[in-house]
């Protein structure tokens, strides 16, 4: 008996490896745009989300400063932006009515001479008010911190929390110093209080610290419990303006409050 | 071959998609935080007034429960808003117009006292839920205050579903107001609401840091008694069901601080008839006394928890005075320490329902008021800035704080009143006006 042999004439291997090859791009291709419209479509799933919870520092050193009473009359810092605008405005009215008094062309040189120092004069009042100003509002924030994170008078060394992350990220830190602010608005009714329900609300933020849309991922099923949780975020807005480097995770709304967890 | 390749192709593509899947999870994952639980919205309460007739014989009296009524509400300041209105027509007919009248975003509950011949009626409705909760017939009309603070309780109950401070009492030490016994304490009682004041001893002694039993028909407090040869400080028990007092403990020192056992038959209080201040159980009935702390430290002002398991104390175990608990059950049993700052504390206090202890510290040339978690994490300033503030007491219901200040006196050494605010530390104000030198207000139980 002689064995027959049949030689293979099909594709060769470096036929397979091309196609195989190609076929892979086009499926990462295709896994991306099935990627991308699932998530612009549909909402995120819950067992998709990480808990960021907050680890607090605490070491009493010495007895707190503020009474509660105190610390509550608090306020946030007004925005300084209209009062700019109102001070520009009283720099032209004076400018025109000094304009009036003088005659045209002898007296405008004099005039524009003069026009650049009250200019700068004002800049630099601007700008130290201004300063002073940030100054302010640096120290009401830090009081602020204080009434949100009770009353604690140095950062310390023990660590209190179920999740002791000493150096949060700068995304995380953002959402706890937002949700702080939420939380100041977060109030509800007696015959709310007692029902044990939650609602989850994804946060999407612009550029400039605005909120750019709220939506509940899960509601509580009561319509008034939903609302009010709506309320406190849109109370609690403009937030701070988020860094350049966080800004695109708070746009596609990467993070999500729940109230109460 | 071919076959080969297609496996290794798929095999691939599994890897690849579960890789990229991962890393765009990794990339994408939403953050949940937690809002916590919400703060309360005060829920508002129209107190409403009708009249059948202005020649109703009630008419005055039921403008007297009203406002005392109202009054008991407004110490629940901070949980509710209270509106008040006279109208001056009749009830009759009016219920389904005035939920129409009403809306639950304005008021929650609605409350309507109404003459009815010589009865009155008392009416609350929820006006979220548009029904009756409370409804009481008053036959014989009367303005006597403990009357009304039981009316109050009992709408305070169904709006609130628990019980309110409208019934609880204050007891307090205090000098005589004029006369060549004015360097003398005796020990009084008053309603919540600074009203219905009784003297109750009258030793002509110093009587100090009285306490309520459980069942708060008996008063237990400390008597220097002036009569006496042994200049001690003697423990007494006052029945206030047959208006005496009997000695429970008299021996060598001090025999104070004592409150009542959580089943009222013993007490806990400093003896220091061994030479040092500690603090001992002592068996109303048997008279059998049991050590509670053993330290070179002075332990002094005992307070315990309702259940009876845990007992606060302060100490100068550390060198200056601070806030310990331990088990009651046995010797220097699980001693804990829960202050650590502060530059002499005082008079820890437990609240209700354990989880709080409010004392006193030193600061700033005066004490002031401060509440503590018992985990030790969480320490609130209740007072600040007006005279020296002592000797706190948590109402039964944990919203009041009663306690000593000096804070309307004038002079070198003001008068030291007894004041009344709520939990979070917004005061209310003085119940004892007129009274000189008050001292150790404990609310009944």
């Amino acid at each position: 008996m002689i064995a027959s042999f049949q030689i293979y004439k099909g594709p060769s291997l470096w036929f397979y490896i091309k196609r195989s090859i190609l076929l892979h791009c086009e499926c990462i291709l295709l896994f991306f745009f099935i990627t991308y419209v699932v998530s612009f479509f549909f909402d995120q799933k819950v067992e998709d989300m990480d808990y960021l919870k907050q680890a607090v520092r605490v070491d009493l050193v010495e007895m707190p400063k503020y009474t509660l009473e105190e610390l509550r009359e608090l306020k946030p810092v007004p925005a300084k932006e209209d009062k700019m605008q109102e001070t520009k405005e009283e720099v032209s009215e004076e400018d025109k009515r000094e304009d009036l008094s003088k005659s045209e062309e002898a007296e405008l040189e004099d005039l524009m001479q003069k026009l650049v120092k009250k200019g700068k004069k004002k800049n630099e009042a601007i700008k130290e008010k201004l300063e002073v100003d940030k100054l302010k509002k640096e120290k009401l924030d830090k009081i602020n911190q204080l009434v949100l994170s009770g009353n604690k008078i140095l950062e310390g060394q023990q660590v209190e929390g179920d999740q002791a992350q000493y150096d949060l990220q700068e995304f995380d830190r953002y959402v706890l110093k937002m949700t702080e602010n939420v939380r100041r608005y977060w109030q509800l009714p007696s015959y709310l209080q007692g029902l044990k329900v939650k609602c989850r609300i994804q946060v999407y933020i612009e550029l400039d610290g605005k909120l750019r849309m709220a939506k509940i991922i899960e509601s509580s099923g009561q319509t008034e419990f939903d609302e009010r949780a709506l309320a406190a975020i849109k109370q609690a807005t403009p937030f701070e303006v988020p860094s350049e480097k966080i800004a695109p995770k708070l746009l596609k709304g990467l993070f999500i409050l729940g109230f109460p967890l | 071959m071919k076959n080969y390749f297609y496996i290794l192709f798929f095999l691939n593509l599994i890897i690849d998609t579960g890789f990229l899947h991962g890393q765009a999870q990794a990339q994408d994952q939403a953050k949940i935080v937690a809002v916590g639980e919400a703060s309360k919205v005060k829920d508002k309460i129209l107190f409403d007034f009708y009249v059948c007739a202005k020649s109703n014989p009630n008419l005055a009296v039921a403008k007297e429960i009203r406002e005392i009524m109202r009054n008991d509400f407004s110490f629940y300041r901070h949980i509710y808003s209270i509106f008040t209105s006279d109208q001056e027509s009749s009830f009759a007919g009016l219920v389904d117009s005035k939920y129409q009248a009403l809306n639950s975003d304005q008021v929650f509950y609605w409350i309507a006292l109404t003459c009815d011949g010589s009865k009155l009626n008392l009416v609350a409705f929820n006006v979220r839920e548009r029904k009756e909760i409370f409804r009481q017939v008053i036959s014989n009309p009367s303005s006597d205050r403990s009357f009304v603070h039981k009316l109050s309780d009992g709408l305070f109950k169904a709006i609130a579903k628990r019980n309110s401070v409208f019934l609880s009492k204050v007891v307090f030490s205090a000098a005589e107001v004029w006369g060549p016994r004015k360097s003398m304490k005796e020990i009084y009682t008053m309603d919540f609401d600074g009203f219905n004041m009784k003297k109750i001893t009258n030793h002509k002694g110093i009587a100090i840091s009285p306490a309520f039993s459980p069942d708060n028909n008996k008063i237990i407090y400390s008597l220097i008694d002036s009569k006496s040869r042994i200049k001690n400080v003697a423990l007494h028990e006052f029945n206030l069901l047959t208006g005496k007092s009997i000695k429970v403990s008299d021996k060598v020192g001090i025999n104070s601080g004592a409150i009542y056992t959580s089943d009222g038959r013993g007490v806990y209080f400093t003896l220091s008839y061994r030479g040092n201040a500690d603090i001992y159980h002592l068996d109303l009935g048997t008279k059998l006394e049991r050590q509670i702390t053993n330290n070179r430290a002075e332990d002094v002002d005992p307070s315990i928890t309702s259940d009876g398991r845990l007992l606060t104390f302060l100490s100068n175990r550390p060198g200056n005075a601070h806030v310990y608990t331990l088990n009651p059950s046995g010797m220097e049993s699980q001693v804990n320490r829960v202050s650590f700052v502060g530059q002499f504390n005082a008079t820890p206090r437990f609240s209700p329902d354990g989880k709080e202890i409010i004392f006193s510290s030193w600061v700033d040339q005066g004490f002031d008021l401060y509440r503590l978690s018992i985990s030790g994490n969480s320490l609130i300033r209740l007072t600040k800035n007006f005279g020296s503030n002592e000797d706190p007491s948590f109402s039964p219901d944990g919203e009041f704080i009663v306690f000593t200040s000096k804070r309307n006196g004038r002079g070198v050494d003001p008068d030291q009143k007894i004041y009344i605010m709520n939990r979070d530390g917004d005061i209310l104000g003085a119940l004892t006006p007129k009274m000189p030198l008050c001292t150790s207000p404990r609310f009944s139980n």
